[in-house]
């Protein structure tokens, strides 16, 4: 528990590049912070204690089997509440308690006349391109965040993976179709905005 | 049906729909974060919850199986209580630590042990295991309703304790019924089990069933699984049952109180097979079968007829 005084300045962001070092206490920390924060906002939506503790447990769950790999490019904040906003959504769907959602939600149904996709927050379009760019293959991430996020150009990505620069191309270009598929439906202007 | 109706159906069963999303995302955003904190856990539960959360070991819950909104909010309470217990039982000088799995009347869930073996809970039912299975043997303890599936380890018999009744396999299926008031009994889906009760001991295979009552432990066969082991799968099968059996198995189930008002009806059979039906449904095809009508008073239905035909 000591360690956690040594984190307690730190920002969520300097947090999970040390986790991604492999500093464990990062992680406790960043658990901390959020633990309680996120299991209330659980809570409010599906009111049991017990399956609210259940899915942030779950997202952190999640988030220490990708600590080394994860690629996070608004908040931890945001990326945290919308990964737990997910698991209400696996919850309502998961069959016991659907009926009674359905007919809360379908209260709901006029509102989205005068709602439109970009109201749907950019902040969960990164949620849904960080879990899509963490579904891909090592090498092909790695060459895909080397290209968009650190701006290497193909010869540099090349050079220092030690691949052909034909390689690095296919590998973005893999990127691109793997992420246009998982990300077609919901967002998909907004996506083609970012991808293209 | 309208067809957002239809689309926002088709979303909750799991299918990717902008308009379904945006219904989600409109309902989700009309709730606050904040709007009711839970207490701080204490820093040995988080201590826990991190080893948990870095060993993969996922926190077993249970969850109400049928569960309107308003339902849910006034089933907090019984939620409250389930959830998982850790506690230490000291044995000379070796400590093992059990976890204690708990469901609510109107729950049903499963639990995956150290050992690879699965277990299914049924409604009202406790079941404790160690974290860990050391020494010769996997021993657990139940009371309440369960279905064991379990992994085959020759060396290492797994032994449940359902009050005065033990069962030993070294891996099989069976499900085991031990409530209060009612008599114990073992009914053996695959493989074979040893059942030991008092100075009785029997053998079971696939097909057979032992009930434990009074000094006797009495055996027979069956042909109908799903009579014990369909509530796994939301469906309860009657053959011939006294009404109050029935009622108390189905209360329990749906975690509602169904009682009958007069003699007449308390002294009917019931065969019938309830599968996943609402709570209103069940009320309604139980009066059906018993020529009696319902009322509400508060969260019992009162069930009086003339009796049946």
């Amino acid at each position: 528990m000591a360690l956690y005084q040594d984190y307690g300045e730190l920002t969520d962001e300097d947090l999970l590049d040390l986790l991604k070092q492999g500093q464990e206490g990062a992680f406790d920390c960043l658990y901390i912070r959020y633990r309680n924060k996120l299991i209330a906002a659980a809570y409010n939506r599906i009111q049991s204690r017990a399956v609210a503790e259940e899915l942030v447990q779950e997202v952190f769950t999640d988030l220490w089997h990708k600590r080394t790999s994860l690629v996070i490019t608004r908040s931890v904040s945001s990326y945290l509440f919308i990964a737990v906003k997910y698991e209400v959504l696996d919850h309502i769907r998961s069959l016991k308690v659907k009926h009674g959602y359905l007919q809360q939600l379908a209260r709901f149904e006029d509102r989205i006349t005068d709602m439109t996709r970009e109201q749907l927050d950019a902040e969960e379009l990164d949620y849904h391109l960080n879990k899509s760019i963490n579904a891909l293959p090592d090498k092909c991430r790695e060459v895909f965040k080397l290209s968009r996020f650190e701006h290497y150009t193909i010869q540099e990505i090349a050079d220092k993976l030690n691949i052909s620069p034909d390689t690095a191309k296919y590998h973005i270009s893999h990127a691109l179709k793997e992420l246009r598929i998982s990300l077609k439906d919901l967002y998909i202007f907004v996506a083609v905005l970012f991808l293209e | 049906m309208s067809s957002i109706r239809k689309k926002l159906k088709d979303f909750l069963s799991g299918k990717d729909s902008p308009e379904g999303h945006m219904i989600y995302h409109a309902w989700y955003k009309s709730l606050d974060d904040a709007r009711e904190v839970p207490d701080d856990a204490s820093p040995a539960d988080i201590d826990r919850e991190l080893a948990e959360i870095k060993n993969g070991i996922s926190k077993q819950t249970t969850v109400p199986l049928w569960s309107p909104y308003w339902k849910v909010a006034a089933a907090v309470l019984l939620i409250a209580v389930a959830g998982v217990v850790l506690y230490t039982q000291k044995t000379f000088d070796t400590e093992v630590h059990y976890v204690e799995y708990v469901t609510a009347h109107g729950e049903h869930t499963d639990v995956m042990l150290a050992d690879g073996s699965h277990i299914w809970l049924n409604a009202g039912t406790k079941f404790r295991a160690p974290q860990a299975f050391k020494g010769d043997t996997r021993e657990v303890y139940l009371e309440g309703e369960a279905f064991f599936e379990v992994a085959h380890n020759p060396k290492q018999p797994f032994i449940v304790h359902a009050g005065e009744l033990t069962t030993t396999v070294l891996g099989t299926s069976f499900n085991v019924r031990h409530y209060t008031g009612q008599p114990t009994e073992v009914a053996v889906v695959t493989g074979k089990v040893a059942v030991q009760y008092q100075q009785n001991a029997d053998t079971l295979t696939r097909g057979q069933i032992a009930m434990a009552k009074k000094d006797n432990l009495g055996s027979w066969t069956f042909t109908d699984f799903d009579r014990y082991t369909g509530w796994r799968r939301s469906k309860l099968v009657f053959e011939d049952q006294p009404v109050q059996d029935v009622l108390q198995t189905v209360s329990r189930f749906y975690g509602v109180d169904i009682r009958v008002k007069d003699p007449a009806s308390g002294a009917c059979r019931i065969s019938t097979t309830l599968e996943s039906m609402t709570e209103k449904e069940v009320v309604d095809l139980l009066c059906l079968l018993l020529n009696a009508t319902a009322t509400r008073d508060g969260h019992v239905y009162w069930i009086s007829g003339s009796g049946c035909n």
